[in-house]
């Protein structure tokens, strides 16, 4: 853990409501985005990132300070993710809503760039959410395989495999915009 | 090396994972593969399109509204005031659990002498003949149960039951 992290929690632990706010401001965007690009929604990115500080405040008592503080809070803040999605998601032999995922058929250089990124985000929504979660937290917040892994509690190989297979599936599902944007 | 062993690694050598010798290899194939280029082309055009994915940028009323959200969530719920708080004087908080520990001591003193000297007899004088054979009755069928036998009662019964038959007995 860093040093600032260290005292970050240490303020926390002692009931520091500046601490609170502190570590808020810090990562409030980060936590939004990464909900808000896991769920498509903003009501739910909010309410999501929202719940990751306050499960964050009350079991400060649980983190055990070997990772940084804000590898516990995407822990956190993707395992809501994924039990938003899977709640979410329709089960089997449930219909699932068109999305414009499958516009890779139709003429796509008459899409407009704010659809081609509509198609992008329910491509990626589609992925099974371990992949997606690899995914987002590499590409979009830069972290390497190793946070990521102790991110999703899982191993560091598994990360990579997640990764591959989500690129591979977005390469396969997105080929006729990549040549649109 | 075949193609198919350089594609499992494109994606690393995209992401710029590779370094030294790894790289220079994968850069010595593609240098002559033009299937495994396109690959790369395909596999940087996929990731720059989730890179540009968008994501709001709220106003910076929202995150005010949200901070003030989340204080109201994390703040502790004012405490309804208990029982306990009426008589507790904060200086004297000991005074209550010694109270306790006295009271606990003199109740077990108390609950012993009473269990070794058993419940008061009725005074005999007090019971009426028809009474004093009632109880007489009940008293052997407990003993016909064996329920008694044991207890210190029935030799006082023993007397009871003595008196009742031969009449009280005279002072000397």
């Amino acid at each position: 853990m860093k040093e600032a992290d260290r005292a970050l929690v240490s303020r926390l632990r002692q009931g520091d409501q500046t601490a609170f706010d502190t570590l808020v401001q810090q990562h409030q965007k980060d936590l939004f985005r990464l909900a808000y690009r896991m769920t498509g929604n903003a009501e739910d990115a909010k309410d999501l990132s929202q719940e990751a500080f306050v499960r964050a405040y009350r079991g400060l008592g649980t983190f055990d300070g070997r990772s940084r503080l804000s590898t516990w809070l995407y822990r956190i803040t993707v395992n809501l993710c994924i039990s938003h999605l899977r709640q979410r998601r329709p089960s089997d032999g449930e219909e699932i809503p068109e999305t414009h995922a499958d516009l890779s058929a139709k003429p796509l250089d008459k899409l407009e760039e704010r659809e081609v990124y509509r198609a992008v985000g329910d491509a990626v929504a589609q992925l099974p959410p371990q992949q997606q979660a690899a995914l987002l937290l590499r590409v979009h917040h830069g972290l390497p395989y190793r946070e990521i892994a102790e991110i999703l509690e899982t191993a560091e190989g598994t990360v990579r495999v997640n990764y591959f297979h989500a690129v591979a599936k977005l390469r396969a599902q997105l080929k006729g915009l990549r040549e649109d944007v | 090396m075949a193609c198919e062993a350089y594609r499992n690694r494109l994606l690393e050598y995209v992401d710029g994972d590779l370094a030294g010798e790894a790289q220079a290899e994968i850069e010595g194939h593609l240098a002559h593969c033009s299937g495994c280029r396109e690959e790369v082309q395909a596999l940087r055009e996929t990731l720059a399109l989730v890179a540009r994915m968008p994501a709001p940028e709220p106003p910076e009323t929202f995150w005010q509204q949200y901070l003030r959200e989340l204080r109201q969530q994390v703040a502790p719920a004012p405490r309804s005031p208990r029982l306990r708080d009426w008589f507790t004087i904060p200086f004297l908080r000991p005074v209550p659990a010694l109270a306790v520990g006295i009271a606990l001591v003199f109740a077990v003193v108390l609950a012993r002498q009473y269990s070794s000297e058993g419940p008061p007899l009725p005074e005999l004088a007090s019971l009426s003949a028809t009474q004093q054979l009632a109880l007489s009755q009940d008293l052997d069928i407990l003993r016909e149960m064996d329920l008694l036998d044991e207890i210190d009662l029935l030799e006082d019964w023993e007397l009871i039951q003595s008196r009742t038959i031969e009449g009280p007995r005279k002072a000397t």
